[in-house]
């Protein structure tokens, strides 16, 4: 890869790691340097990994580089632990929440981080599922379950929405 | 029980359709037990062979196909299909529109506020073009410090000995005035002949009273020369080193260039007309007219005094 091949790498994809590794982290600075770290990544492996690759790479890297933070930080513990009690909070939460997309995003967090993943893979670029199982390490049928069991809650969600508006 | 002979046949009718449930099936059951005689007439029970194939178009679709639908998992049939079930049934299109509506849709308006401080410039690839033009241009530079270094004691060279043929003395062994050298053997040879005669000659002249002249430090200075190369006649290691420590510059310079490397002899360096005189071949002009004013006062005859010659005469 070369420099221009580098640069324009940042242009086309920084924007999406951004707000992928904003996603998970939930903290701009936070995203930020994981972002500047997947980067500082590629660029040490220029040689190796080529301009067509690269997003692959990149995403590779920030997904592992978010987990990595979270664990230092503490947070997979909570996400982990998938309660009924969440569901219901979200559901009460619901009546604060000023439209469709706060609750989703409100109800993203309450997921296991894996199914973060796999879900804003899919959403935010739009990968198929043998990519985000190359990426994430997962195999295409975790992911084929984990979007589907990702969709059947939000969907859950949005009913209950809808049937109190 | 409700079935009779009046209305068996309407109940054996409405089981060849199969639109009896299972109760009203069991009482028929028991009513042709009792009365054999039904079943033997036309209203007989025939075998059921056929099946319904429109079972799945009143199917509705469950989750998973629903979910594949919208992630556009399905073929084409199976999505015109479940399209076709939507459009007239409501409550499925309002299913596949939760789903749709269970999708994240990323902000665009979040941008990596950093872009330029991850780019990479150009200048990390001149820094090393810079790096060799910066060695490049140093070995330049001892090249031509070499080459001037050279030239310069080259010219000098020739100077002294230009300088040395005009006063006519062939050589000394003084840094000033050097021969260009055949070899350091040669040299050592040479060197100690000459100092020899020379060192007796000037040492004569300078310690006579009569030959008292304005260099007689020069004289001095020469004569701890000589010393230095025939301290010891008989080694020639110590000649050697001692025609070195006189020679050093001239030496070990010509030895690195290949034009002084080829070694020639006084005879061959051009005869310039530059006649300026180094101190040494002054002093050595002042030893030769010291040395015809002595061999003119030898010439003189004194006189004995006169007392002596009666003394003995008596």
């Amino acid at each position: 890869m070369t420099i221009s091949e580098y640069n324009q790498c940042v242009d086309l994809y920084s924007d999406g790691l951004y707000r992928f590794a904003l996603s998970l982290v939930k903290l701009e600075q936070d995203a930020e340097d994981v972002v500047q770290d997947c980067f500082e990544k590629m660029w040490k492996k220029h040689d190796e990994v080529s301009f067509v690759k690269a997003k692959s790479y990149l995403f590779t890297a920030c997904h592992h580089t978010a987990i990595d933070l979270l664990r230092r930080k503490n947070k997979l513990i909570q996400i982990e632990i998938e309660k009924e009690s969440d569901i219901q909070e979200n559901y009460i939460q619901i009546h604060g929440k000023k439209n469709i997309k706060e609750v989703l995003f409100s109800l993203l967090e309450k997921l296991p981080h894996a199914q973060q993943s796999v879900l804003l893979l899919r959403d935010y670029e739009g990968y198929a599922y043998d990519e985000i199982a190359q990426i994430t390490g997962l195999s295409v049928e975790q992911v084929r379950v984990y979007i589907f069991r990702a969709r059947m809650k939000m969907r859950e969600m949005i009913g209950k929405m809808e049937n109190l508006i | 029980m409700r079935i009779n002979k009046k209305n068996i046949h309407v109940y054996l009718q409405q089981y060849h359709l199969g639109m009896l449930n299972e109760a009203d099936s069991v009482e028929l059951m028991q009513f042709l037990a009792l009365h054999p005689e039904y079943l033997e007439n036309e209203f007989s029970l025939p075998e059921i062979n056929e099946i319904f194939k429109n079972k799945k178009s009143l199917k509705k679709p469950n989750e998973i196909k629903l979910i594949n639908f919208v992630e556009g998992n399905l073929s084409r049939v199976e999505e015109n299909l479940i399209k076709a079930l939507a459009e007239n049934d409501k409550i499925l299109e309002k299913e596949i529109k939760l789903f749709k509506q269970a999708r994240l849709i990323p902000d665009k308006s979040v941008l990596f506020p950093h872009k330029q401080r991850l780019k990479k410039k150009d200048e990390i690839f001149i820094f090393p073009l810079i790096r060799w033009a910066a060695v490049l241009a140093g070995i330049l530079f001892l090249g031509y410090l070499f080459i001037r270094l050279n030239d310069n004691i080259f010219r000098n060279t020739q100077k002294t000995t230009v300088a040395n043929k005009s006063n006519g003395v062939k050589s000394l062994p003084s840094f000033t005035n050097n021969p260009i050298i055949q070899t350091p053997h040669d040299v050592v040879q040479q060197n100690q002949k000459t100092a020899h005669k020379k060192k007796s000659k000037i040492i004569n002249s300078a310690q006579s009273p009569l030959t008292q002249s304005p260099h007689q430090p020069e004289v001095e200075r020469i004569e701890n020369s000589f010393e230095l190369t025939a301290s010891e006649p008989n080694s020639i290691a110590s000649k050697e080193e001692a025609v070195k420590n006189n020679f050093t510059s001239e030496t070990k310079i010509s030895m690195e260039d290949p034009q002084v490397i080829t070694y020639h002899s006084i005879e061959s360096v051009p005869v310039e007309a530059d006649t300026d005189t180094s101190v040494t071949s002054q002093i050595m002009h002042n030893v030769g007219l010291l040395e015809k004013m002595k061999s003119e006062m030898e010439k003189i005859k004194i006189p004995k005094p006169v007392f002596f010659a009666s003394f003995r005469e008596e």
